[in-house]
């Protein structure tokens, strides 16, 4: 798993790693029953903490996206699809939040939005899964 | 459980004050980072931490026991690289390492050798000869060697290039991922100390300014440690 950290932002280091762990499952990238990368592992490919690993996959187990398996790794938890498929929803419905902030911003319509959209679903390539 | 408790900390060098009433702690089995900037006191608290320099007040505990009373205890179990390593130079790299394996009751010798290689540093070379890189490695090589529960790097990689950077992360990675290992960490360049940290105490003028969590103060500041930092240490100069 190549995860792209950075270091310097904000945002705290365990949450970017939960977040594209999260957007993994969500793309289908990571499936119900997949093994992740042991802490260690993923603390000595990528250079950081341990601990900061470890807190990131304690919080998607306590999301119910990982569970822990007795004596084996972290794996991809089998009610992971459904909550994969709320977290699909829930990213795209952000990033059209903010397109509608930047919409009132800007003093756009309604009408003036929905043309926008419409304008670009026919390029949406669905996929057969 | 801490690893490093530091009370009341003061150093006094005639009328300056390097250090002033620090107190902090930093937990077991984590890396923290020692963020100030150059002159903000870092290495003469470190320097007293490991009994180098003699506190004009307050007190040091590393692994539960004083700094000072327990010196020779604790040099068994706390490795160190100071900012400037000072090896006996014209000694061969492998009289060094023998020499300073001598003073260990347990000596992970096949880890050092492994380290040698790795930095690709000839044995039979003297000290004084290697480059200011290898001569970093090699005080990095020799601090793990002693197995540490506790390591302490001062400044340790400071205008050194990427590779050797590189190094002292992977050093501080491997040495975390055993059981309870603490690091403690000092730089001014909070970036590089960003990657491994999960705590930080930051100091300016000597004083304490923050310490704690690294993820915490990101998240209670919603901000870079960079910017955090400057942020602090400015609120703080305009008092």
């Amino acid at each position: 798993m190549r995860l792209n950290l950075s270091p310097a932002s904000p945002i705290p280091m365990y949450l970017q790693i939960a977040e594209q762990v999260r957007r993994a499952i969500a793309a289908g990238t990571l499936r119900a029953g997949d093994e992740l990368p042991s802490v260690r592992a993923l603390a000595s490919e990528h250079l950081i903490n341990p601990n900061t690993v470890a807190r990131a996959y304690l919080e998607l187990e306590r999301e119910g996206l990982l569970a822990k398996r007795r004596g084996s790794g972290t794996y991809v938890s089998s009610a992971a699809p459904t909550l994969g498929e709320a977290h699909r929803l829930a990213v795209v419905a952000e990033l059209i939040d903010q397109a509608l902030a930047a919409a009132e911003e800007f003093g756009l319509t309604r009408s003036q939005v929905r043309a926008l959209i419409d304008q670009r679903l026919p390029a949406l390539q669905e996929k057969s899964s | 459980m801490n690893a490093i408790v530091v009370e009341n900390l003061t150093k006094r060098f005639g009328r300056r004050t390097a250090v002033e009433a620090l107190s902090f702690q930093v937990p077991e089995g984590s890396v923290c980072g020692f963020l100030g900037r150059n002159g903000a006191g870092k290495t003469t608290a470190i320097r007293m931490l490991m009994n180098l320099a003699r506190p004009s007040a307050g007190r040091a505990t590393l692994l539960g026991l004083d700094s000072r009373a327990h010196h020779t205890a604790l040099m068994q179990r706390v490795g160190y690289v100071s900012e400037s390593p000072v090896h006996y130079d014209g000694m061969k790299v492998r009289d060094l390492v023998r020499f300073t394996a001598s003073f260990y009751r347990a000596w992970n010798a096949p880890r050092v050798g492994e380290l040698l290689d790795r930095f690709a540093i000839d044995r039979d070379q003297k000290v004084r000869h290697l480059s200011r890189g290898s001569n970093a490695q090699l005080a990095l090589a020799l601090a793990l060697g002693g197995d540490p529960e506790l390591l302490i790097l001062d400044e340790p990689a400071t205008g050194l290039d990427v590779l050797v950077r590189r190094d002292f992360l992977e050093g501080i990675i491997q040495l975390i991922q055993r059981e309870g290992r603490t690091v403690l960490f000092s730089s001014h360049l909070l970036h590089e100390v960003e990657r491994v940290a999960d705590q930080v105490v930051l100091i300016d003028h000597g004083r304490l300014i923050h310490s704690g969590s690294l993820e915490e103060l990101k998240l209670s500041m919603g901000r870079s440690l960079e910017e955090s930092f400057v942020e602090m240490v400015g609120e703080r100069a305009r008092l």
